[in-house]
């Protein structure tokens, strides 16, 4: 009994004893957004095995479909015209390296594997009879539209070691950023290939006051449009009557 | 009392920033998500939970403000100055006019109520015309349901605010700067569209003794019926659009129409926000209370300021202000976009 004890530990101990290549963790699980929200910082740490290796770390936010519409001048009048359907877009993207916009567009199969870099996002135009020239000039506005906004990046963000083992990243989330499940995931390169992956996730959502009024309105809409016409009448009708304009 | 409402706009925004980042400080030992509030150029924001958007509290409090004083100067629900702002504002178009449904039910009820008091609220007329309205919303919702999912709400809604402006505004420029130039003559008698031939064969006669007008309650239900629809497509009670066509349409008596119309518009817009509220969910009360608060500081103001104006004088104010507008849309109609491409989200 003992000895089978000792023959499971043993097979069993080496498996245990290999610590994963890398390792990540989120300061916090959740970005809360309430009434004052103004965009945070959303910090990770992580550490490696080795010293200091080549990192690239992605952060996605929950994906979407979206639509990009075209104007075109029609009776002297700008209106949408054409539209292409894009399908599994992330509503909020950035990502950060060690190494410079050189040394990643030296190895274009990691960006493709790890969807790094905008133009290197996995979402796909919905059927379509245009051609793949102005599939790719819808793909470009919505990138440029989302980074208008912020909620894609201009350029990649930075890793910083803080020890040859142990380093932080931090992505910006700006206000009105979508709300959902968001993914960090982190790839540790090695001789121009990934070499380990790893992901975390963490969730964006109302909390407090907001979130309330949110689930009222989307688990009980009919009462919650009652209310609101409640709230209306009587801030209309107390408007009235206690600053008379007479 | 006015200051109590100002207090109360003050404090949503700012009780909200506390539980945030105040007292957690500023990204000390780099902790964690949150790391406080940022500096921004607008220093509050206030984030729409049905929107799911932040904007600045201010700008938004500014224009309640500024509607509430046009309808305190000029006794109009400043509707059609509200939805296009909240549009520039970058508030998608859903939630503009789900949201400004609700701002009107508030604006209206002020203003009926002194209407009431004096008796000049004609329920019988009002009553049909809402029967009509209710119809007309539900047929607005539908049609502003398919305009967006084929991405022409806009283009839509900058077509009719040009159309619809432009004509009112123009109209109105031309009727008060004659009448400032005193060359304006009385108004002749004219015979209301309801007194026709087409018009009086028309079924479902009526007396309406109030108004004393006899008529097919058809008439006032198809007025009613286009208020509806304005109120669920574009955002607005429309008075602008229903005080003359009471008038020259329906024949009403002028010291009943303002009531009337206000009347019928409460429980329109209230049908139409339920609607709005249940059929799209783009109804935001945080935005609906912060125009209205500003609304009533604005009201208070103009009132004040209203004593001052005399009356044609007044009317080519708020025609220009109107005609502006109108022209504003029309720049975005016509000239080229920043970008001619858009997004949008599917739902």
């Amino acid at each position: 009994m003992r000895i089978l004890f000792f023959i499971l530990m043993l097979t069993s101990f080496p498996a245990m004893a290999q610590t994963r290549a890398m390792q990540l963790e989120l300061a916090q699980d959740r970005v809360d957004i309430t009434t004052g929200f103004n965009g945070t910082t959303v910090v990770l740490f992580g550490t490696t095995v080795e010293d200091s290796p080549d990192i690239v770390l992605t952060l996605k936010g929950p994906e979407q479909t979206m639509v990009v519409r075209r104007k075109e001048r029609t009776l002297g009048a700008w209106m949408n015209h054409d539209a292409i359907e894009f399908r599994r877009a992330p509503s909020y993207y950035d990502y950060a390296a060690t190494l410079n916009d050189a040394e990643l567009d030296s190895m274009p199969s990691v960006l493709e594997a790890g969807q790094v870099g905008v133009d290197h996002l996995g979402f796909y135009a919905e059927d379509t009879d245009m051609s793949d020239v102005a599939i790719a000039k819808f793909r470009d506005a919505l990138i440029r539209s989302l980074q208008q906004k912020g909620f894609y990046p201009i350029k990649a963000g930075t890793v910083t070691y803080l020890s040859p083992r142990f380093f932080k990243v931090s992505f910006e989330l700006p206000p009105g950023v979508p709300t959902g499940i968001y993914t960090v995931e982190g790839l540790l390169i090695k001789d121009n290939d990934i070499a380990a992956r790893e992901t975390k996730t963490f969730q964006v959502g109302q909390v407090g006051f907001n979130a309330r009024v949110y689930s009222f309105a989307e688990d009980h809409s009919f009462f919650y449009g009652v209310f609101a016409v409640m709230m209306a009448l009587i801030s209309g009708w107390a408007a009235f009557t206690f600053l008379r304009r007479d | 009392m006015a200051n109590n409402t100002n207090g109360n706009i003050l404090w949503v925004p700012a009780s909200a920033g506390m539980t945030v980042g105040w007292g957690s400080g500023d990204d000390k030992a780099g902790e964690f998500l949150h790391s406080g509030i940022r500096e921004s150029v607008f220093p509050m924001q206030i984030y729409l939970p049905i929107a799911e958007m932040s904007v600045p509290a201010e700008s938004l409090l500014f224009l309640g403000v500024a509607v509430g004083f046009l309808s305190g100067v000029f006794g109009v629900g400043g509707g059609f100055l509200a939805t296009p702002f909240l549009l520039f504002m970058g508030i998608p178009p859903a939630v503009a006019v789900g949201t400004q449904a609700n701002h009107l039910i508030a604006t209206s009820v002020t203003g009926v109520l002194g209407h009431w008091r004096r008796g000049n609220v004609d329920m019988q007329v009002g009553g049909i015309m809402l029967v009509g309205g209710m119809g007309g919303s539900v047929l607005g919702i539908f049609v502003f349901r398919i305009l967006q999912h084929f991405g022409h709400i806009d283009l839509f809604i900058s077509i009719s605010y040009v159309l619809l402006l432009g004509t009112i505004g123009l109209m109105m420029l031309f009727e008060s700067v004659m009448a400032v130039l005193n060359r304006s003559k009385v108004t002749e008698d004219i015979q209301s569209l309801a007194q026709r031939e087409f018009f009086r064969n028309l079924p479902y006669k009526m007396r309406f003794t109030k108004s004393r007008l006899y008529m097919s309650a058809l008439i006032p239900a198809g007025v009613g019926f286009l208020g509806g629809a304005m109120i669920s497509i574009l955002g607005i009670g429309g008075g602008f659009v229903m005080v003359p066509a009471m008038i020259y349409i329906l024949g009403m008596p002028g010291i009943l129409v303002p009531g009337t119309s206000l009347f019928q518009i409460i429980f329109i817009s209230a049908f139409s926000c339920i609607l709005h509220a249940v059929a799209n969910g783009t109804v935001d009360v945080i935005l609906a209370i912060v125009m209205i608060s500003g609304g009533v500081v604005g009201a208070q103001v103009g009132v004040r300021i209203a004593k001052y104006i005399k009356g044609a004088p007044g009317r080519v104010a708020l025609a220009l202000i109107i005609v502006g507008v109108c022209f504003r849309m029309m720049m975005q109609l016509f000239m080229q976009p920043a970008d001619i491409f858009s997004l949008d989200v599917r739902p």
